[in-house]
């Protein structure tokens, strides 16, 4: 198994390998997109909007439709995806399994549109087969946007992540008389002052947290007790498994610097772990009880 | 000038966690002398506070003091990397000014009790140094942790370390652990709309640091929130205020240690964003450059990377897994002998090992839902009384889908549409016990394992060492030490243990054929007898490496297997989990000790039990439990009675002479060491008979009187030599004499001077007495000593050696050497992690090793309280120095020739007179003199007085200390006070009596001074201060009852313990001898000896002359 990210890519690939099916090659001469530019993209289902800056053509506006799955065909899908846990697993986890386009396939539908059902139009140029310069940049652009989120896929498709999620939660619980899907809780934006700790998921702290007990409540005790300082105890040890934290959650994406990076991480771990070890028990003249 | 340290952590403002640790010096003095200027002032005080501007606080130590202070060796700190800086605190104040931290006005009288005025906050002005967060936590994290609460700093500056300074120093310790640990994650965070930041903040996933956490921050000092507040109500929690400190000191840490060579050259604006943040996460900036796009993307590639982590647990529930092994089989054919039909056996229904999923309740473990009952859920939660699980499918599905990454076998279970348990093969469920369980469980997961996993005495492949002793060494049931014989144990060191390394599965021991036969089968899990053993291919290749390598069988030393057994057999905290990492390394270090292999950490065999045979099997839990020890009566030479926990001392002593075994015997201060030494000698004495040889004691030098005396008193019989002073033998003079002695005393400072005379000669005991003289491992001196030849070594000591680390190796390595393995090791297992760290689980762990040749008991011991009378009354006999043998020789010579000149009004004036001077000689040639210094080294009353309250402080007791000299006792004060680094009272005649009151109320309080100094006629009456358990007396009255009222301060209504009452008396002066009277004549005292020493004046030139005289024979002059 690899890394979660790792789809994204996948998908960008089969994206550019239909583009290629359609005789568009988006990785082809490099300069052949020189001096064109995205301005903006918007993806809805079975449609892609944008501007396009083109140096030769000027300002275009580009279009590209691809027919959106029927509900039926769609009910199908929902159906064969909830049959093993395992897609909502790794749709949960971020993840979009590959395995995906043979369940479409299986339920007699595509997840990537075949060639000839995409059409484009380009304010600038005419309307022919062979994609023109500024729509060329728009499929190139749809396709790094894809390695960043293959969900768009199954947005431009009609249905998007929520949907898909509360479909399947509805599947698994058919005979259940409450079905209303709700979205998903999106961890609560960091209100006031950011955690000085990584604490994921954790609910906003309470108020009574928050304010502490009030300082003129101490005033007796407002130095602390030196017992209660003197009896912590320290147990310094190797962690109980190296890099678990990493292991677990493997490079930030697949490519070449993704994979440095991850190795530059692994380092730093080790590195502190043996210095800070080093450190915390090298010698200080204290013990030797010298006076 | 007694000073109080304050550190305070100050935060930043910013996007990123930044701060600064604050010191400042707060001087204890202020408060007496501001109180008494200032309390017409008081009223006005209020309204000041309220001022715009905020008043200075009138107790800081000025900048450049500070600095200089801080630069004073004791606290190591770097004061090159600090900066001046401001703070304001608030503080409690009362009429206008900050209470002290702790002063004796504020522990003692409560000054605002009569004004009825409570304190209230208000907000100071304080100047200090400032240090950044490195620095900061590496100065903070070697702070000991039972550091002496005092430094003597320039000049008699006395700093204390503040319980602000304390806390921060445990948060230190703690982020030292997050660091080591690991739990911490590499995060990035927006700031506004442009700038993203690289930063390492603490993450605390797993359940134990969260706990740690929690405690710790629940020590901290209200103080340490009150910095820098607009008002006092903003002040932060405790738990936002460490969190930031950690998390600052954490990324600091990283950023500047996990800095390898290669990331430094590297320009972090050339790469790719991902490889940027890393290179931010390096360097000291930690603004990313990237465009907004780029930094768009990195945050969203970031947030779904670290997202991961969230899926598996939230504050209520987390995600658990548990292995249940296959069914027993109906009919258990299980595992016989017969291995070649084992495998047969092994049909699919008793392979299967079942992983069930769960959803757990995080704060009540019992709490457990299973899977089954998850897909159940109709509606969006799941409730489970007061607990609520928001979208429990998703969240059960989510943390599958994670878990499988980590377990890939968890994937199976989820080509179904409501996954519940997933079917693990043999090996698979090994490798979930082994490596996938704690993996998963160091990410937040739950794991539940059989129990026979985590049983002590795990049913896998390990090694067992037997222990037997040598046929010839015998021991006698009969508990009487006096039948013990054990010929082959007499001489030291010698290799009189067998051992044998056997391998063993489960609790039994197999033999070669049977491991083969084990090994063959290639099953990481196999029944056997109805038991799961679990055959680690790792741990069967270590076990053939074993047996190829080694010779299983051979002798070691009693003190080795000892050392074995302390370290192996049986614990008594059945509770404490069973740590197989732990256990793997240390049988790994086992076999390294033993023969010096290198064997393969990851494939150790575990050393599953210690076995012990035989006579040695109750030798050794002789030694474990010392309350089994025999009691000895007095030896027939004994003049005296030992009270009953000294003859179970006795015993003990004799029962680990006999094994050839140093002791140390570190009773409290009072309960009479030295008696039970004596009577050891005397017990060996009649029991070696014909063929002793003579003992050497070796004490300081203040002692050296004390003993002799106690020799005479106990045992008379005892030929003792005492070797010291200017007159002693020399060389060969001194070894020919030495065979005609029972014993012989010297100093450490003769016996280092004599160590080539005392090396020539062989002794039967060896005694130290106060052996944290020896305590510097490295110094001559002990080395030295260690060097002399002795058939039996005894150590005394009344301080807590265990709580004294190096002190402890020393001693035990005069004793045992060996045992505790190299300095340098021992620093490293033992004195650094239970000094610095207050490490509990190595400190539990040096307790078992030292504990069988350590009797320590405690005064408030019930054994020994039964014991012991209320009032224990000894007297100290002291020596003399030079100086002051001259200066009492020279002032008694020209008195008497005065005398004889002299009669009537005029001979008592001068017989009086003469005494008073003889006293103060006694006293210091200070005091006599009216010199102020110098103090130390002058007079061996003072040195020998000094040594006791330091034993008595180093155990928490308090002290009083009577003189019938006002300036003796300002000598005391200060004396004291500078050696001894403590706050020292002072009441005498003219203190005024509402600070004598507070004195008083200070010495009763809980958190008071230690050691009171009271001149006789101001503090013999009408005190209660029964906080003492010790009372000296530093010179004489000569007057019982008056010496007992004094005595009785300490021991009013209430008092809960014994007290000791301490005598102090000058050896060959007329101390002794007026002594000698007053004991002999205890029944007459009143009558003959009258009040005072009037009785003194009557006596002839004659009978003063014998009474004053000095006695060189039996003065023990350095």
């Amino acid at each position: 198994m690899t890394g979660q990210m790792t789809n994204g890519a996948q998908w960008a690939q089969r994206w550019q390998q239909l583009l290629r099916d359609q005789g568009i090659d988006t990785n082809g001469d490099p300069n052949a997109l020189r001096g064109v530019r995205v301005k903006r993209l918007e993806l809805a289902p079975g449609r892609i909007d944008a501007q396009v800056q083109d140096r030769e053509l000027g300002a275009a506006t580009v279009a590209i439709c691809a027919p959106v799955l029927s509900d039926a065909q769609w009910d199908q899908v929902f159906t064969a995806l909830a049959s093993q846990a395992l897609f909502a697993a790794q749709l949960l986890a971020g993840e979009m399994p590959p395995e995906l386009e043979q369940v479409f396939a299986q339920a007699g539908a595509e997840l990537l549109p075949r060639g000839g059902v995409v059409t484009h139009t380009c304010s600038v140029c005419p309307a022919e087969p062979r994609p023109c310069r500024p729509v060329t940049a728009v499929y190139r652009q749809l396709g790094e946007m894809l390695a960043e989120d293959p969900w768009l896929l199954l947005r431009l498709r009609g249905r998007n992540r929520q949907d898909v999620l509360a479909a399947l939660h509805e599947r698994r619980n058919t005979a259940a008389a409450d079905n209303t899907a709700r979205p998903l809780p999106r961890p609560a934006a960091s209100s006031g002052q950011p955690r000085a700790f990584y604490t994921p998921n954790l609910p906003p702290r309470t108020d009574e947290a928050e304010s502490g007990d009030p300082l003129d409540a101490h005033v007796r005790d407002f130095w602390g007790r030196r017992k209660v300082l003197e009896d912590m105890h320290h147990h310094l040890a190797l962690p109980a498994v190296d890099l678990a934290l990493l292991r677990r959650l493997g490079p930030l994406n697949p490519a070449p610097d993704g994979q440095q990076a991850f190795a530059g991480l692994q380092q730093v771990y080790r590195r502190v772990t043996d210095r800070v070890w080093e450190m915390a028990f090298a010698a200080d003249g204290e013990e030797e009880g010298g006076e | 000038m007694a000073l109080t340290l304050h550190a305070s952590w100050l935060q930043f403002q910013g996007p990123v966690a930044d701060g600064t640790l604050f010191f400042w010096a707060e001087t204890l003095a202020f408060q007496t002398d501001a109180l008494s200027s200032t309390t017409a002032s008081s009223l006005t005080g209020a309204a000041r506070l309220r001022g715009p501007k905020t008043p200075s606080h009138p107790g800081q130590l000025p900048i450049n003091q500070l600095r200089m202070l801080l630069a004073e060796q004791a606290l190591h700190l770097p004061t090159e990397d600090m900066s001046p800086a401001n703070a304001t605190v608030w503080l409690p104040s009362v009429a206008g000014m900050p209470l002290a931290r702790r002063s004796v006005v504020q522990t003692g009288a409560r000054p605002w009790a009569a004004t009825q005025e409570e304190p209230k906050l208000a907000c100071w002005q304080v100047t200090g140094l400032s240090m950044d967060p490195l620095p900061a936590m590496m100065f903070l994290s070697r702070l000991r942790q039972h550091a002496p609460h005092t430094f003597v700093a320039g000049g008699a500056e006395r700093l204390r370390i503040g319980n602000d300074l304390y806390y921060w120093s445990n948060a230190a310790k703690f982020a030292l652990e997050v660091l080591i640990g690991q739990h911490y994650v590499p995060t990035l965070r927006m700031a506004d709309e442009t700038a993203l930041y690289a930063l390492w903040q603490p993450m605390l996933l797993d359940d134990r640091m969260q706990r740690r956490f929690e405690a710790l921050v629940a020590t901290m000092p209200t103080v340490c929130r009150a910095y820098n507040l607009e008002q006092a109500a903003d002040a932060d929690s405790p738990q936002q205020l460490t969190e930031h400190f950690v998390a600052t000191a954490v990324d600091a840490a990283v950023r500047a240690w996990g800095n390898g060579a290669a990331a430094n050259g590297r320009n972090g604006a050339a790469t790719a964003p991902t490889l940027q943040w890393v290179h931010q996460l390096h360097a000291p900036e930690r603004l990313l450059a990237l465009s907004p796009q780029a930094a768009y993307r990195l945050s969203a590639d970031w947030q779904s990377w670290i997202d991961q982590i969230h899926i598996t647990s939230d504050a209520n529930f987390r995600i658990t897994f548990e292995l249940v092994e296959p069914d027993q089989p109906a009919q258990s054919a299980g595992y016989t002998g017969a291995l070649a039909t084992a495998a047969n056996d092994l049909d699919e229904t008793r392979t299967h090992w079942t992983l069930r999923f769960y959803l757990q309740a995080r704060d009540d473990s019992r709490l457990m839902i299973p899977a089954e009952q998850v897909w159940n859920v109709h509606n969006g939660a799941l409730r489970i009384g007061a607990r609520r699980v928001d979208r429990p499918q998703e969240r059960l599905l989510a943390g599958l889908g994670a878990a499988s990454r980590l377990f890939p076998p968890i994937e199976r279970s989820l080509k179904a549409a409501r996954p519940e348990r997933v079917v693990l093969s043999p090996g698979e469920a090994h490798r979930f016990l082994r490596e996938s369980g704690p993996l998963l469980e160091s990410n937040g997961f739950g794991v539940l394992l059989p129990t026979w996993w985590n049983a002590r005495q795990r049913t896998r492949l390990g090694m067992r060492l037997r222990l037997f002793a040598e046929e010839d060494a015998r021991w006698n049931e009969d508990d009487d030490t006096r039948a013990i014989d054990l010929p082959g144990l007499r001489n030291r060191g010698g290799e009189r243990v067998r051992y044998a390394w056997e391998l063993t599965l489960g609790a039994e021991h197999i033999s070669q054929e049977e491991f083969d036969q084990l090994a063959a089968l290639n099953m990481p899990l196999f029944l056997r007898n109805g038991k799961w053993i679990e055959l680690d291919p790792g741990q069967v290749a270590a076990a053939k490496r074993f047996l190829a390598d080694r010779h299983p069988t051979g002798a070691m030393s009693l003190l080795q297997s000892i050392r074995m057994a302390q370290a192996y057999l049986e614990r008594n905290d059945d509770a404490a989990p069973f740590d197989i990492a732990r256990a793997d390394r240390d049988a790994d270090l086992t076999v390294e000790a033993d023969a010096g292999a290198d064997t393969a950490p990851d494939g150790a065999l575990p050393l599953e039990a210690v076995d012990v045979d035989g006579w040695l099997r109750e030798v050794l839990d002789h030694l474990r439990s010392q309350k089994v020890v025999a009691e000895l009566d007095e030896p027939a030479d004994f003049v005296g009675e030992l009270r009953p926990y000294q003859r179970r001392g006795l015993g003990w002593l004799v029962y680990l002479r006999r094994l050839g075994l140093g002791a140390c015997l570190a009773d409290d201060m009072g309960l009479g060491k030295t008696v039970q030494a004596i009577a050891m000698l005397l017990h060996t004495r009649a029991e070696e008979g014909a063929t002793r040889l003579p003992a050497l004691l070796i004490c300081p030098t203040s002692v050296v009187a004390n003993w002799r005396r106690e020799v005479e008193r106990f045992a008379p019989d005892l030929r003792t030599l005492v070797h010291h002073g200017g007159s002693r033998m020399d060389g060969r003079s001194f070894v020919d004499a030495v065979r005609h002695y029972d014993l012989v005393i010297t100093s450490y400072g003769t016996a280092r001077r004599d160590m080539d005379i005392l090396q020539q000669c062989r002794w039967s005991d060896l005694i130290l007495d106060e052996a944290q003289n020896i305590k510097n491992p490295t110094a001559k001196q002990s080395q030295a000593v260690r060097r002399l030849q002795a058939r039996n070594r005894v150590a005394l000591t009344g301080t807590p050696v265990e709580n004294h680390l190096t002190e402890l190796w020393s001693v035990l390595e005069f004793l045992n050497p060996g045992y505790l393995g190299s300095h340098e090791r021992f620093r490293h297992q033992f004195t650094v992690p239970i000094e610095r760290y207050n490490d509990d689980q190595q400190a539990a762990e040096l307790r078992r090793l030292v504990q069988p040749f350590l009797l320590r008991r405690l005064k408030s011991d019930p054994t020994v309280i039964s014991d012991l009378p209320e009032k224990n009354e000894m007297v100290v006999y002291c020596s003399m120095t030079r100086e002051q043998a001259g200066l009492y020789e020279a002032t008694v010579n020209d008195a008497l020739a005065a005398l004889d000149r002299a009669d009537g009004i005029q001979r008592r004036g001068l017989v009086l007179s003469l005494l008073t001077k003889l006293k103060q000689v006694c006293n210091h040639p200070a005091h006599f003199l009216k010199q102020e210094e110098p103090l130390k080294g002058r007079s061996g009353k003072l040195e020998r007085l000094t040594e006791m309250l330091e034993e008595a402080l180093s155990v928490g007791d308090h002290a009083l200390v009577f003189t019938q000299f006002v300036e003796m006792g300002h000598l005391l004060q200060r004396h004291l006070r500078e050696r001894l680094q403590t706050e020292v009272l002072f009441l005498h005649g003219g203190t005024p009596t509402a600070q004598r009151d507070q004195m008083v109320q200070a010495f009763q309080d809980d958190d008071g001074p230690a050691i009171f100094v009271l001149s006789l006629r101001a503090g013999g009456s009408g005190l209660n201060l029964t906080r003492a358990n010790h009372v000296f007396h530093y010179d004489r009255w000569w007057n019982p009852a008056v010496e007992n009222q004094a005595t009785d301060r300490a021991f009013r209504i209430g008092q809960q313990r014994n007290v000791q009452v301490h005598k102090f008396v000058v050896a060959g002066t007329l101390e002794e001898r007026v002594n000698d009277i007053l004991e002999s004549k205890q029944a007459l005292a009143d009558s003959i000896v009258g009040s005072g020493e009037n009785w003194l004046t009557e006596l002839d030139t004659e009978q003063l002359r014998e009474l004053l005289m000095l006695r060189r024979e039996t003065l023990d002059v350095e």
